[in-house]
């Protein structure tokens, strides 16, 4: 048996959300949760990553401040757990057990109360609403082999956190360039001409 | 949910465009989807979570979807929307 003094403590790779970053969590969370039917812990798991990587190809911008490693079954976040856990807590959310798909029986997370999903602004709901419309009967293997695939998850180690911010800021300066291309301004200009 | 403004804008595709689109949905039927799911927002609101380009592609509008972008001009008075390509980000 080591002894105290040998015992290493290994630092947590997860940063502590602030209070705002963790209400904005929840709310993301249970926005979506509300536009998807049979919603397990899995598929919002992959479906909150789905929605920061496209909100960072489509919009531009993050859609929260979470982070998520690579795991071996896809990317995978404890805030986004913390948050199910708080929206569990306050009630917004509970669990029901029904006959799944591939399983005898599956949780699945459900809204309790609609009215009390919190608001996310317009930009952010209208987003969500499209996302959600996409990827709404997307099962939860399909949505893994998606997450999966993605850039940022393809250039992570396993283990580590997925750099979303890194990924945001080069997608920014690979648009800079792009609008700069006089290659890019030619083959604009050949559609133009037809 | 009425955030939908009152009318939307007609849009047209050129033909390089349609043969861009193309060659992506052969690489992959996702990104593709996301495409179509794109452009039908373009529909709805164009100015919305997009970029008005500054640089050597100069008044044309671009959208981002995945690695790639959408470039595209908007005739407010005809509420008209002409999509003109969709190129790789890397095709620089």
């Amino acid at each position: 048996m080591p002894k105290f003094s040998e015992i290493r403590v290994v630092p947590s790779p997860w940063r502590p959300l602030g209070e705002e970053e963790r209400r904005k969590a929840a709310s993301v969370a249970a926005n979506l949760v509300s536009r998807m039917d049979f919603v397990t812990d899995w598929r919002l798991q992959k479906s909150y990553y789905l929605a920061e990587v496209w909100s960072i190809e489509e919009r531009l911008c993050r859609l929260s401040d979470v982070d998520f490693a690579s795991w071996t079954h896809g990317p995978w976040s404890l805030h986004v757990r913390e948050a199910e856990e708080a929206l569990e807590a306050d009630g917004l959310i509970d669990r029901v057990r029904q006959t799944a798909r591939r399983r005898p029986e599956a949780e699945f997370i459900r809204i309790t109360q609609r009215s009390k999903v919190p608001p996310l602004g317009d930009s952010d709901e209208e987003f969500l609403d499209s996302f959600a419309a996409h990827i709404r009967y997307t099962n939860g293997e399909t949505l893994t082999k998606i997450a999966k695939s993605t850039v940022p998850f393809q250039s992570t180690k396993l283990e580590d956190l997925v750099d979303l911010d890194g990924y945001l800021e080069a997608l920014r300066k690979k648009h800079e360039r792009f609008v700069r291309s006089p290659k890019v301004a030619k083959l604009v200009d050949q559609a133009k001409a037809e | 949910m009425g955030r939908r403004p009152l009318s939307d804008y007609r849009i047209k595709t050129k033909k390089l465009f349609e043969k861009d689109l193309e060659r992506v949905a052969r690489r992959d039927s996702v990104l593709a989807e996301r495409v179509n799911r794109r452009r039908a927002k373009l529909a709805v609101n164009p100015k919305h979570h997009v970029y008005h380009a500054g640089g050597a592609i100069r008044c044309n509008w671009v959208a981002g979807v995945g690695d790639w972008a959408l470039v595209y001009e908007v005739i407010d008075a005809e509420r008209e929307v002409i999509l003109l390509r969709l190129l790789s980000l890397d095709e620089v």
